[in-house]
């Protein structure tokens, strides 16, 4: 498996039987998955259990991906919907409001955050990054998966509306409420985002 | 343009959403236009400020599945199933199986060196190279010329285990048969293996010893039998750890070395036993294929009345309770066998099936990692299945 092959390259080598091709996929998307499913979530645990899933369909379901969906997006969309049906079922059992964080609250994610290794930039600061964690999930759940899957994924919005179920001025409206609802929740936590470089403001 | 508009457009141009044209626009505003300013600011450090949290690493733990499942999928999709059990082998063993927990691998293409364990990498799980030989295995090519003999051995000892000491269930599989005794083992019905294994008394076992089995030649994988032995009642006082190493390199073991003593004052009653059945057969026998588990009770069905099944070889512990199951005999057009071990409640705990040339493997281990119910609905299962269309017998 050459390391520049593209994901719908390594997608079509695996529907013709090469399981390499798979492992390659797996290891490239598996973090940036986990990460959003994480965020996502804002259960380490229950986005362990979703990654997990979210590969076991690409395992299951490579024959139903055609080569006009990217690799990536189609990955980010499972890992959505499979978070969003088990959140749906969620509630169903145990009646925990879907946005269950509540401002200033993802100690699972920070715990989780704080493993990961940190970059010397602005959220990587010990005392800033937990704020920033808290401030995403304290976002209502369908602006924090916009949120997550536009700004982390990478995704166009037309992608999101695809993967959300909704339309595109939803998908921006949403993305406008979290955008200003992070800075608010930040301010409020005594963190002034407009400090932080504006060469860093991705284009 | 209206205020309600200008301030989305500063939330757009903050989240780099707007068209040029438009952006030139209204960056030429907020230019002369100071609160715009600083709103625009803050919302683009907010932005960045999260762009910049770090990626949280996936725990790899659950890798090992995955590649597995890809493997057989892959598989499935280039050999039309070709891994696939079919509906009626499921139907016997997990209607036995009053709560399985089970993923489905496909380990082993006839004539590969059989990966023994899945933790070996991704190079066994993926098929690719075959798995490495490790230092402690140099006798590859008995092994596969001859395993199932080896794979009986190792099965003996966690069953002498149980009614003897741990150090000498221990030492138990370096008592394995030397290579020409491995061979000459290759001939001998897995029926009578079986009942060496486990066999208390020796009339089963002589009974079971003429037992014909079609597949000789299927290649026999090496392991699982004594880790599934470790969930029934009869290993469950076991420590294990140990014990498990020193099966898994049984293969590996010298002769039966001179220094050891042949019999053991705790193997010795059962001794008559293996006799029986190494006589039968005409083969030289290391003493720990002679160990029986007196708690152990065989029952050998020939001809059972099953479809496909010629042979049924079933190990109840002392209390009645089924703990291993061996059957054999030709389905699809082909020779078949599997060796299932169940623990308390019946519970499947593992299943190892030759058929078609493949090794297909029911790993405990694996499929805790994921659970059985996840594997099914996701259909990566073995079909679900009740007894439907078994007979009693079969059950």
């Amino acid at each position: 498996v050459a390391p520049d092959e593209t994901d719908e390259q390594l997608m079509r080598r695996y529907q013709r039987g090469e399981a390499r091709a798979f492992e390659t996929l797996m290891r490239r998307h598996r973090t940036p998955i986990h990460s959003f499913l994480c965020r996502l979530t804002g259960d380490p645990a229950r986005a362990e259990d979703l990654l997990q899933d979210t590969f076991l369909r690409v395992v299951k379901g490579a024959s139903g991906w055609e080569p006009r969906a990217a690799v990536r997006t189609w990955l980010f969309t499972i890992a959505r919907n499979l978070a969003a049906d088990e959140a749906r079922r969620r509630v169903f059992r145990d009646t925990e409001p879907l946005d269950a964080a509540r401002p200033g609250e993802s100690p699972r994610v920070e715990r989780v955050a704080d493993d990961a290794r940190a970059p010397d930039d602005a959220a990587g600061d010990a005392l800033v990054r937990p704020r920033l964690e808290a401030a995403l999930a304290a976002l209502p759940g369908e602006q924090r998966e916009v949120f997550l899957l536009r700004e982390h994924a990478g995704l166009s919005f037309p992608e999101i509306a695809a993967a959300t179920g909704t339309n595109e001025n939803t998908v921006k409206s949403r993305l406008r409420y979290a955008l200003v609802a992070l800075r608010d929740q930040l301010a409020a936590q005594g963190v002034t985002p407009a400090a932080t470089p504006a060469g860093r403001v991705a284009p | 343009m209206n205020h309600e508009t200008l301030r989305e457009q500063v939330i757009d141009l903050a989240l780099g959403a707007l068209p040029p044209a438009v952006a030139r626009q209204v960056e030429a505003h907020v230019a002369s236009c100071a609160p715009c300013a600083a709103e625009l600011a803050s919302l683009r450090g907010t932005r960045a400020a999260l762009a910049g949290l770090p990626p949280l690493p996936a725990p790899t733990r659950g890798e090992v599945v995955l590649l597995a499942a890809a493997r057989q999928a892959a598989e499935a999709s280039t050999t039309r199933r070709r891994f696939a059990l079919p509906r009626w082998f499921w139907g016997a063993t997990l209607g036995a199986a009053s709560a399985a927990v089970a993923v489905l691998l496909t380990v082993q293409l006839a004539g590969t060196p059989p990966p023994s364990r899945f933790d070996e990498g991704r190079e066994a799980l993926l098929g690719g190279a075959p798995p490495p030989v490790r230092a402690g295995e140099p006798q590859e090519s008995a092994k596969t010329a001859a395993p199932a003999p080896v794979l009986e051995a190792r099965r003996a000892a966690p069953a002498v285990h149980t009614e003897s000491n741990a150090d000498h269930a221990r030492e138990m599989p370096a008592d394995a048969p030397s290579r020409d005794a491995v061979r000459s083992l290759s001939q001998a019905p897995a029926g009578r293996a079986m009942a060496m294994r486990v066999e208390a008394q020796p009339s089963l076992v002589a009974s079971a010893a003429p037992t014909e089995v079609a597949e000789r030649s299927i290649p026999t994988e090496d392991r699982g039998t004594e880790q599934g032995l470790k969930g029934t009642p009869l290993a469950s006082v076991e420590p294990a750890p140990k014990r498990e190493e020193a099966a898994a390199l049984a293969p590996a073991a010298p002769p039966v070395p001179a220094a050891r003593p042949p019999g053991r004052a705790k193997a010795a009653p059962a001794s008559a036993s293996g006799r029986v059945a190494a006589d039968g057969n005409g083969s030289a026998n290391g003493p720990a294929r002679r160990a029986p588990a007196p708690a152990a009770r065989t029952e050998v069905r020939e001809d059972p009345d099953c479809p496909g099944e010629r042979t049924r070889t079933l190990v109840r512990d002392a209390d009645g309770r089924l703990v291993g199951r061996e059957r054999s005999g030709t389905r699809d057009g082909g020779p078949w066998r599997a060796i299932e071990h169940f623990g308390a409640e019946g519970r499947l705990v593992d299943a190892r099936v030759w058929l078609r040339g493949s090794v297909i493997v029911l790993d405990r281990d694996t499929l805790d990692q994921v659970g059985f119910e996840r594997f099914q609905e996701l259909g990566l299962a073995p079909d679900t299945v009740t007894a439907e269309g078994e007979s009693p017998a079969c059950r």
